[in-house]
Formats: structure tokens, sequence, C-alpha cells
């Protein structure tokens, strides 16, 4: 008997997702090597409570879930829940055209570094992990309207700071 | 007619029902600025997306595909002590170290020399982070990416030399090597998702995943842009 989902299938599954999984724990803990224990904290709690996934449901969103609430009781033991957030930036020198791809690449990753953590994760699951507003909804534990109120608040933020000429 | 923003994002999004894309479609006829919009959002989709990809071929830690090894769902992998504990940072110094060492230390003019436990520039290396702007074509095999302003008060630098890629930042009079890779070994990593670039030969393709997201944990704003790096140099990089 080979279902889908026996859990030897499911470890190459897990597998397989690990580079998205760091790259969304990055976005969310906004450092590599408090993703990198996220994701791998998140792992094993995966694997503890794997018969809870639905086989009908998304690995990837479950996992992100799960990778998310890793990084929440994270902060909450740290005790400092809320505002993580290092505050206004000194970005005096925005506003050229991009030298290179490099650049432009960084300049998008600083931006989003500097949206608040809601919108950040709403533009992280949509657009760099690429879930459909309904999964990204579920990872959130949010209604979809709110899905996508941070994503369209995050998009414009971002759009305004990557706006050449408009730092000022 | 107007139409929110929230519908034209869902709509570049591909979220809409067959009957409010119809009337996204009829409006986007009607009003260019609509369709203005929707290029936008999806421009910028695209942006952010690119923004992301190289990560996706970064090599993933054994110690993450050891927790998947384990046998016995409890996982008897090294757990983190917490997130975030430091002897990582100080590892990843000593081997930088090694890695410089074994990759430079026989090559004449000395471009990188060790000092009190830490990898200093030399040479036409140190000159090159010293006087070159980021682009700029230069002398010799020193190549300067991109520079920034980094969390610890100090300006940092991305370069190639030859086959490889790293991280410096100055502190005192001195460039501090903090990161070190090869090119050739980056390029030889399995290209994951749907990306063209094949791979981190040339000095015209992307830095490797590893110094970037080295420079991205360091980063504070943005990128110096070419005036933020004359002015940075003008002040001999030492912070404002």
């Amino acid at each position: 008997m080979n279902t889908n989902g026996t859990p030897e299938n499911v470890r190459e599954e897990l597998a397989a997702l690990l580079p998205r999984l760091r790259r969304f724990a990055r976005n969310l803990t906004r450092n590599p090597h408090d993703a990198d224990d996220v994701v791998q904290m998140a792992l094993e709690r995966a694997l503890a409570k794997l018969d809870q996934w639905r086989r009908d449901a998304r690995l990837d969103s479950w996992m992100f879930k799960i990778v998310r609430n890793v990084w929440i009781d994270e902060l909450r033991s740290r005790g400092r829940r809320g505002k993580i957030f290092t505050g206004p930036e000194a970005g005096e020198n925005v506003g050229d055209s991009p030298l290179d791809r490099e650049t432009d690449l960084l300049s998008v990753q600083s931006a989003m570094a500097r949206l608040p953590e809601e919108q950040r994760t709403a533009v992280s699951l949509v657009l760099v992990e690429g879930l459909p507003y309904k999964e990204a909804a579920e990872v959130l534990d949010v209604p979809i309207g709110t899905l996508t109120s941070r994503l369209a608040r995050g998009r414009e933020a971002l759009q305004a700071m990557l706006a050449p000429g408009d730092a000022g | 007619m107007s139409i929110a923003d929230e519908t034209l994002m869902a709509y570049a999004d591909g979220e809409l029902d067959a009957s409010a894309r119809t009337a996204v479609e009829a409006a986007m006829r009607a009003d260019p600025e609509i369709a203005r919009r929707i290029a936008q959002y999806r421009e910028q989709q695209e942006k952010v997306r690119a923004a992301y990809e190289p990560e996706l071929a970064e090599r993933v830690p054994d110690r993450l595909l050891a927790v998947l090894r384990a046998r016995g769902s409890a996982g008897r992998s090294r757990r983190p002590q917490s997130v975030g504990s430091r002897w990582r940072y100080a590892l990843a110094a000593s081997v930088v170290v090694a890695i410089g060492l074994a990759i430079f230390a026989w090559q004449r003019p000395v471009l990188m020399q060790e000092r009190g436990g830490a990898l200093v520039a030399s040479g036409e290396l140190a000159n090159g982070l010293s006087d070159s702007l980021s682009g700029d074509p230069s002398a010799g095999d020193v190549r300067i990416r991109v520079s920034f302003l980094a969390k610890s008060g100090e300006y940092c630098r991305t370069f190639t030399l030859r086959e490889s890629a790293g991280l410096a930042c100055r502190r005192g009079d001195r460039w501090l090597i903090h990161d070190l890779t090869q090119l050739a070994e980056a390029g030889q990593q399995p290209d994951a998702g749907a990306s063209q670039s094949g791979g981190y030969r040339t000095a015209s393709s992307l830095l490797p995943p590893a110094i970037l997201s080295a420079v991205q944990a360091q980063i504070v704003g943005d990128p110096l842009d070419r005036a933020g790096e004359q002015s940075a140099r003008g002040a001999g990089w030492r912070p404002r």
C-alpha cells in the first residue's frame, strides 16, 4: 500500500520545499541566521504532527503557517513581540536609477524589509511565494479581505519606495 | 466608472472571477489609465519575484536536511538552543579566514592577509575597495559591485576578484573580508526555479546567493548610489 502521503513521501516533499521555506523565513525574520533556526524548529514541529496535515491541503501553505507560528512563539519568548521594526531608515541615498540587476535586487529586498510586518508577510506569500490570496489568508489566519488590503497597502508602499526620484 | 485599486490588483494577480474579469477588461479598453495601473502591478510582481529568485539556488544547510532524515518523529537532530545563537557567527568568521587563505595564500602580489584572526584586504584589492566606484571598469581583476552602510555602522562593499566574490567592510583603516566564496562553485549549484541565467560564471551576472544574503542581513536602507559612494569615499569610508 503506497498512498500519496506516506511519511517517506512527505519527507521528500518537505526537502524540496526547503529553499522556499528558508526564503519565507528570511522575509519574516529579516535575518538569515534566525531564519534557518526557525525553519529547523518548524520542520521538527511538522514531523511531530504530520497526522494533522490534511492530504487535500497544500503542503507549502501548511509549512508556511508552521514557520510563522514558530517565529511568533519565538518573538513572544524573546519578549519583544510587536516592535521589532527598526524604525525610520536613513534613506538618504535613494533615488538614482539602479546601476545593475544586483542593486535592483537589493533595493527591492531593502524596501521589503522596511514594510510593516503584516504587509511584508502578505507581499512575501503572494508575490514571492506565489500563493493564491485564499491560501495566503489561511497561512496568516485572516479573512481574505484583510489579506487583500494588507497586500494592496504593501504594494503601494513598495511602489513608492522603488519609484525613481520619489525618495524625497 | 472607477474601479478600486484592490480590484485592479486582484485582476493583475489572476484572482477575479469571470464576471469581474470581464468588467475590468471593459474598463481597461475604455481607460488607458486603468490599463497602465494593471501593467504596473504586473511589473512590480515580476520585479519582486525576480529579486528573490536567486535565493532558491542556495545550498540548503545540512542541519535542516538532517531533521528530515532523522528517524522517529521526535527528531533527534541538534536542536538550536534558541533562535540566533551567537556561536555561528564566530564560526563563520574563522571559515572565511580559512577559505581566503586557501584561495589566496599562494598568490603574488598578496591580495589578502591574515591579521589577528581576521582576513584583511591588501594590495590591489584594498586599493580597489578604497578607490573604485561600483561598476567602474578597474585596473586588474578587482570589480566593486555594491556599496552600502551596514548595521554595524561600517561601510561595506561587495567585490569580485577573478573566480571569487566577497564582502568587505571598512574598519579603521582596513578592509575586513567578511565573506568570500568562489564564483565557479556557486555556478555549480542546482538552479532552482525557472531561472534562465545559468549560474554565476561571469562578472556581469549576479553575485553568488551566499554573498547576496550576507548583504541582505547587513544592509541598512538602500545600496549607495554613485553620489553616496563618492561622498563616502571622500570621507575615507568613515561613517558620518
